[in-house]
Order: structure tokens, then C-alpha cells, then sequence
């Protein structure tokens, strides 16, 4: 369960958005370009520091400035697949995916035997060797959405999943994506500016517009 | 492409006279019978392999220290940043003897630290270290210069997804980080040791030159042009490839395609 009250300015942008996200629950934030959909995420994962407010992950506070609590992103246990991907260009799939298992202290083999799952499961299992310059765009996203969910986050944030496929690829990936979300058991909040692509995936939708939810 | 005019035909054809008549004549008037024996002498051996060990180590301590000093001034945005940048980009720009002497009136006996460095009983003139030393305060600026030019090519959202992955920022610099910036790297690297290797003013202002101590291989190609003109010769050939070399191995970066 995500319970979050969200205060930051960033440039032109000011954010005040509360959200509450249950276990199972898929809430899908759609809006124009900089109405601060990422934003969202990334004070969510920790990327980025609230001015005021709170986030709470299961009873867990991440976020609360009045009181000084600030967990760093490396300590949340939040999954996202980013925008653009963002897969380390040096790595292989396999090792991409593996890179938060090890980062958390699991050796070597053993993050890699369940990263070649978590690629299997999201029916990326062949391309576990390749580099992320030779994947498509669909393999891409698939491959990222390994290397969120092998974490077993609480949390998965998803920023534009179905951005920039063609159209064959972005179906394929919308099922893909249904099924994924319908077996994961904490708390999902993407980010999309598709309003077809948030129905199709999203339990609940929110537009938001100028930092603040559109009434 | 275009047609060259006659009047920009000519000057360029100056220019490019001007580095490559001393480069083919330095290859055409060696003694090439000659050139083992001349490399083979004491002197030769000597100048070489100190050449080697002091551009060595002055490459490693300019990775040691540069590589981190390239990363905060790409990176964090501190007061002094830009004034920071100049200072460390000077000596690029400066007469290396004047690095020399800077360094004596540093390091020296009367220097600044050289008192605080004398009741640790260390002495860098007129000493090897002070070679290595000298070499890398003319060198580190090549390497921090191409590093830092590495780190901000690194699209900052990598390291953000590697933090937001779990990664602490000592793993994230060394899984994302540093691997992204190696090509960077190698090149300022490159850059760095072949400057070291050709550092001529500071060194001989700064550590003097004793044979099988401080006089490098620069060093000796100059002494040895009054007693013996052919193993000068062989020496500098032996730089021009090194240099050579190094070009080569930068031609991605420099040379384009």
C-alpha cells in the first residue's frame, strides 16, 4: 500500500498530488508532457527529494521532510522501468537485470540464475546475451520491466512502457504488460500520455495537469 | 568536395612542410646501421628505462588523483568550479619551466612545504620522485581534461536509474559509472603518458639530470647531441614512435575518420 502526499517544485514545475495505491492495484497517471508524471516517479523511487509531504510504502515511511526522514532510492523497495529504458549500454540483458540483485549483495551466479527467470518469465528468456544496442524496442521494455520486477519490489512504477514501439509491438507488449500486472502483488503506479494505454492496464486513472489532478 | 584556391593552396602546403620536412628528416638522417649499438650503450638503456618508470608512475598517480578531480568538476556544481578548471588547465598552456620553478619554490629545501616535507625526511628535487613529480604536474591536466569530457558525455539518468536500481554510489561508479567513461579514459591515459614521457623544462628544472636518476629520456637525447649526435638521434627516434603510437592509438577521438 502506497500512501503518498506529494510537495516539490523543480524548475517551472509545481507538484501537489496526493495518491493512495493498494496492494493489486494498478493507478495509472496520465497527462501532457511536463505535467509532472515523471516527477511523480522519480520523488517516488527516491530520485528526487520532497519539499514538504510524505510517502509511506506499506506503514514505512521513505519520504517526510518535517520530520527529516529520507530514505535513499537504494533502500526502497520500488522497482521502475524507466523512461527511454535507460539499460546500461555496457551490459547484457542478463547482467542488466542481474545489476539490482548484485547491487544488494547477492553474489554473482546466483543473481544471474534469477535474472535468466525473471527474463523468462516476461518472454525474454533468448536474449539473456545480448547487448541493449541490439534489442528492439519491445525487447528493450520487456527486459527493463525484468530488471524492475526481479527486485520483488512493494512498488512498481512504470514510466511510459508503451512509448515509441509500432503498433504490433505495443499490442504484443500491452498483454504482455496486463498479465505481468495482474500476477504482481504490490502496489503499481505508471505513467502514461495514452489515455487507451492507461485504460487497458490501469485499475484506476488519474489526469493530472500542471503538477495537480485535473477535476 | 571543393576546389582549393591557389591562395589557401599554398600556405597550407607551408604548414604541412613545416612539421613533416624535420619529421622525414629525422627518419632519413638516422643512422639506421648504427641504431643498435647506439640504443645499446649504458647511457641509452639508462635514460630509457627511467623514462618508462617515471611516465609510468606519472600516469597512474594523474589516474589515482585526476580521475576523481575530473568526476567532481563534471559532475557537482561547487563555488570555484570554473576557477578550479583553469587552474588545473594551466599547465597545458604553461612554459614547462615555469612549472619547474614553481614546483622548486613549492617543494624545494626553501619552498613552501619543502620544510614540512624535510622533518619527514623527504626530498623531491634533484630525485626521482621529484622526475615523477614534475612529469605529472605537466601530464594530469591532458587526463583530467579528457575525463571530464567523458563524464558529462555519461547521460546523468544512468546513474539515477542505478541508484533507483539499489546500486550505493561507490557500486554505481564502479558498474556504471566508470565503465561508461573507459573510452574517455583510456585516451586521456594515452595523452598523459605520452606528455609525461616527452617532458623536458619541468624535469630538468625541477630534478636536474643525473644519469640513472632523474635524467629521462628527453634529457639525455639533449646532452647527448654535443658528445654523441648519433644515439641522440636513436633516442628521439625512439620518441617519435612512441608518439607515433600513441596517435595511433588515439585516432578514433582525434583523427576522426
Amino acid at each position: 500500500m502506497l500512501e503518498a502526499r506529494l510537495e516539490l517544485s523543480l524548475g517551472e514545475l509545481e507538484l501537489r498530488l496526493d495518491l493512495s495505491v493498494g496492494a493489486g492495484e494498478v493507478l495509472a497517471l496520465v497527462g501532457p508532457n511536463g505535467a509532472g508524471k515523471t516527477t511523480t516517479l522519480r520523488a517516488l523511487a527516491g530520485a528526487l527529494r520532497l519539499d514538504a509531504g510524505r510517502i509511506a510504502l506499506d506503514g514505512r515511511v521513505l519520504d517526510e521532510p518535517a520530520r527529516g526522514t529520507f530514505v535513499p532510492p537504494e533502500a526502497r523497495a520500488v522497482g521502475m522501468a524507466f523512461q527511454d529504458r535507460l539499460l546500461f549500454p555496457h551490459l547484457t540483458a542478463l547482467d542488466n537485470v542481474a545489476f539490482g540483485l548484485e547491487a544488494r549483495g547477492l553474489g554473482r551466479l546466483a543473481a544471474q540464475a534469477r535474472a535468466r527467470e525473471a527474463l523468462a518469465r516476461v518472454g525474454a528468456g533468448g536474449l539473456a546475451g545480448r547487448r541493449p544496442a541490439a534489442l528492439s524496442g519491445g525487447q528493450a521494455q520487456r527486459v527493463a520491466l525484468a530488471r524492475a520486477l526481479v527486485l520483488a519490489p512493494r512498488l512498481l512504477l512504470l514510466d511510459e512502457p508503451l512509448a515509441a514501439l509500432d503498433t504490433l509491438a505495443r499490442e504484443a507488449l500491452r498483454d504482455e504488460l496486463r498479465r505481468q500486472l495482474a500476477g504482481f502483488a504490490g502496489a503499481t503506479v505508471l505513467v502514461s500520455h495514452d489515455a487507451d494505454d492507461a485504460k487497458a492496464l490501469a485499475t484506476r486513472t488519474l489526469h493530472i495537469e500542471a503538477g495537480r489532478v485535473e477535476s | 568536395m571543393s576546389r582549393a584556391p591557389r591562395l589557401l593552396l599554398v600556405p597550407a602546403l607551408v604548414a604541412a612542410g613545416l612539421i613533416g620536412v624535420p619529421l622525414v628528416a629525422l627518419v632519413v638522417r638516422a643512422p639506421w646501421p648504427e641504431l643498435s649499438r647506439a640504443l645499446a650503450g649504458d647511457e641509452a638503456r639508462n635514460a630509457l628505462g627511467l623514462s618508462l618508470v617515471c611516465s609510468l608512475s606519472a600516469t597512474a598517480l594523474s589516474l589515482v588523483f585526476g580521475v576523481p578531480l575530473a568526476w567532481l568538476l563534471a559532475r557537482v556544481d561547487f563555488p570555484g568550479r570554473r576557477l578550479l578548471r583553469a587552474l588545473v588547465t594551466l599547465p597545458m598552456v604553461l612554459p614547462p619551466v615555469v612549472g619547474g620553478v614553481a614546483l622548486l619554490l613549492a617543494f624545494g629545501r626553501r619552498g613552501l612545504l619543502g620544510g614540512a616535507l624535510g622533518a619527514l625526511g623527504i626530498q623531491l628535487p634533484f630525485t626521482t620522485a621529484g622526475a615523477v613529480l614534475a612529469e605529472t604536474f605537466v601530464a594530469l591536466p591532458f587526463l583530467v581534461v579528457a575525463a571530464e569530457a567523458g563524464f558529462r558525455q555519461i547521460d546523468p539518468r544512468f546513474e539515477e536509474a542505478a541508484a533507483v536500481l539499489g546500486a550505493k554510489p561507490g557500486f554505481a561508479l564502479r558498474r556504471v559509472t566508470l565503465p561508461l567513461a573507459a573510452p574517455a579514459l583510456r585516451a586521456g591515459a594515452a595523452l598523459c603518458w605520452a606528455r609525461a614521457l616527452g617532458e623536458f623544462g619541468a624535469t630538468i628544472t625541477f630534478a636536474g639530470s643525473f644519469p640513472g636518476r632523474t635524467q629521462t629520456l628527453p634529457l639525455a637525447v639533449y646532452l647527448a647531441l654535443e658528445h654523441d649526435p648519433d644515439a641522440a638521434i636513436a633516442l628521439s627516434l625512439v620518441l617519435l614512435v612512441v608518439s607515433v603510437a600513441a596517435l595511433v592509438a588515439l585516432r578514433d577521438r582525434w583523427l576522426g575518420a
